[in-house]
């Protein structure tokens, strides 16, 4: 958790020509990131098949974490669920996750993505700015080159998943009506 | 300084009254201000870990995703308590991550988080607190209160016990001036009494009897030694009025035949005087003396009993005068034995101016009879003590024993063989009975150089 923390407050890099470590922090930041928000989540009781169950974090496209997401989860737990990382190219093998991460390889079949995942009750959590505004529940921003992100609490709805207030007064509040 | 054993006893009672409540109250104050201290303390403690609880609470989303400005924000929520003045919140690291700083107090927040708990020192109450997510630690919260508030509170608690204290004690003093008059009055009434008594020697008063306590009962006793007292002075007095009718009547019945002996044996001498051998003229010279000295005794004590029997005058006397007249009596023994006598002024005195010129005639007379081989000397002085005057007779003459103090005043004591010096061993008997009647006292004490001072006082009379 000091990792993460650590991690958290760091500033990263967003300009274009960002260094390759800079691309690395800014990875490990959201990874923990990631494990952040599924605190702060709550599924429904039939997500989960026993209280045990593991959370399932599923990567959609192409994974830019170069490890740092296992790394991250290893061996940590959401209230009490073991968490599992598995990858994907068809949104539709990642049915069965929790949380799936869509990178940003994927940003041309947003809408693809949101079709099959949008009403399940998965955190959708993109890489690209307007992932929330078009039907998407989370996506990472960048703002004063820091790591920050926008919830659509409207999509967070309809998946029947419940964020925290907390969670949502950290976020920028978007609504999908704007981006379609 | 006063000491408490010659306080009267109604200052006592109020004293040991106020002490009691003094020193109950002083207790009860204490306590209830240390009970106060520790309960301001724990309420602090109580308070300080429920806005810690309450930030940290609130901060977890905040701390966990590194946003600052959103802890800063929870932050200034203390800004309601005026009493804290600041708080910090560490990351998991322990590094800081957010501080709030009040408006009053210096804040001097701890570099790294301390063991969760709390500590009081010098500059306040800090408390540090765990911040958690889902059981695992993402951070600290410490907050540090001022204890200024407390401070505020022990001075104004010590002002006001300092103000109960006081109304209690003059409560406490007017109450028990009052409370305690049920204990100290009978004390002080039988006291009162007993002063009377002794200063009047008056057996017929009695201390009022109280009540049915203790000092009733000793106020029963004291008046039944009273009663017992002054039967006994009753029955006293009777027997030595009747002793001194018996003398008197006895020395005036006796005068009559001494005085037909005396009378008779000059007649017998003038008739039959010629006639007699050198042998009965010795015989007849002793049954001569010793019917004159009968007849001398025998008039000195009907003078004795006569003292004060007619009454005692009280007036003003010319205490010179007296003097004067005293030397006129003695006029042929103060030529025969070649004295001379000194006089001072002296005050006046009240009394019974017969009684007091023989007094004075008594002791001039001793002071010349007892006399040694030098030629007499005589000095009579006086001096006012208090409200009396004390006057002194000194003399050269042969002194006195100071062991034959107590049988000198005593009547027809002698201290000499009867032919060593004239006397019947009534004078200073009558001297001592004449002061005393007088509410006086006689002694005497060694003259410087040799002789004798005799000294007695009697009550001054006011100025004309």
């Amino acid at each position: 958790m000091a990792f993460v923390l650590a991690a958290a407050s760091a500033g990263v890099g967003a300009g274009a020509g960002a260094s390759e470590s800079q691309a690395s922090r800014e990875y490990a930041v959201k990874a923990a990131f990631l494990l952040n928000f599924a605190q702060f989540v709550e599924w429904p009781a039939e997500a989960f098949a026993s209280p045990d169950a593991p959370l399932r974090i599923g990567v959609l496209g192409e994974d830019p974490f170069a490890g740092a997401l296992d790394a991250t989860v290893a061996g940590e737990t959401v209230r009490e669920h073991p968490i599992e990382v598995e990858r994907a190219d068809d949104p539709h093998a990642l049915a069965d996750c929790h949380l799936v991460f869509v990178a940003a390889s994927e940003e041309r079949r947003i809408d693809e993505v949101i079709a099959a995942l949008g009403d399940r009750p998965i955190l959708t959590v993109g890489d690209m700015e307007d992932f929330a505004r078009r039907g998407g529940v989370l996506n990472f921003l960048i703002d004063e080159r820091k790591i920050r992100f926008a919830i659509n609490p409207t999509a967070a709805k309809a998946g029947g998943l419940q964020i925290n207030a907390q969670l949502l007064n950290l976020a920028k509040l978007v609504d999908a009506d704007h981006g379609r | 300084m006063i000491r408490l054993d010659d306080l009267p006893i109604r200052r006592r009672l109020t004293l040991v009254i106020l002490a009691t409540c003094s020193v109950v109250l002083l207790v009860a104050i204490v306590l209830l201000a240390i009970f106060e201290i520790v309960d301001y303390r724990r309420s602090l403690v109580r308070d300080a870990f429920v806005w810690a609880d309450l930030i940290g609470t609130n901060s977890q989303a905040a701390l966990a995703f590194g946003d600052k400005d959103a802890v800063v924000t929870l932050l200034k929520a203390l800004r309601a308590e005026e009493s804290v003045e600041g708080a910090r919140v560490y990351d998991a690291a322990g590094e800081p991550f957010a501080d709030y700083v009040g408006a009053a107090s210096p804040f001097t927040p701890s570099p790294r988080p301390e063991a969760d708990g709390h500590r009081f020192s010098r500059s306040g109450l800090e408390v540090f607190s765990p911040v958690t997510l889902d059981d695992k630690r993402i951070g600290t919260i410490a907050i540090q209160v001022d204890l200024g508030g407390m401070y505020q509170r022990v001075w104004l608690f010590s002002g006001v016990s300092i103000a109960v204290v006081l109304v209690s004690l003059l409560l406490g003093f007017v109450l028990s001036t009052h409370l305690q008059r049920p204990i100290s009055a009978p004390i002080v009434a039988l006291a009162d009494a007993a002063r009377t008594v002794a200063e009047r020697r008056d057996y017929t008063i009695r201390a009022p009897a109280l009540g049915r306590n203790e000092i009733g009962v000793l106020t029963d006793a004291f008046n039944h030694m009273l009663v017992t007292i002054e039967a006994r002075a009753a029955e006293l007095q009777r027997s030595n009025q009747e002793l001194e009718q018996f003398a008197y009547v006895a020395a005036h019945d006796l005068q009559e035949p001494v005085r037909m002996i005396s009378s008779y044996l000059q007649l017998l001498e003038r008739r039959v005087g010629t006639h007699f051998d050198e042998r009965s003229r010795q015989y007849f010279a002793y049954a001569s003396n010793g019917a004159d000295r009968m007849g001398e005794m025998i008039r000195s004590l009907l003078d004795y009993s006569r003292i004060g029997r007619d009454g005692d005058r009280r007036e003003p006397v010319d205490t010179d005068k007296a003097v004067g007249a005293a030397l006129e009596n003695l006029h042929l023994e103060v030529q025969r034995s070649g004295a001379t006598v000194s006089r001072r002024p002296l005050p006046r005195v009240v009394g019974d101016e017969t009684q007091i010129v023989r007094l004075l005639q008594n002791l001039v007379s001793n002071a010349l009879k007892f006399r040694g081989t030098a030629p007499p000397h005589v000095t009579i002085s006086g001096r006012r003590v208090g409200g009396s005057v004390e006057i002194a007779v000194a003399d050269n003459g042969i002194g006195i024993n100071p062991q034959d103090g107590s049988k000198l005043f005593a009547l027809f004591q002698r201290l000499h063989r009867v032919g060593a010096y004239p006397g019947t061993g009534i004078g200073l008997a009558s001297c001592k009975k004449i002061v005393e009647r007088h509410g006086g006292r006689i002694w005497f004490e060694p003259n410087q150089g040799g002789g004798t001072v005799f000294l007695f006082t009697l009550s001054e009379a006011p100025d004309v």
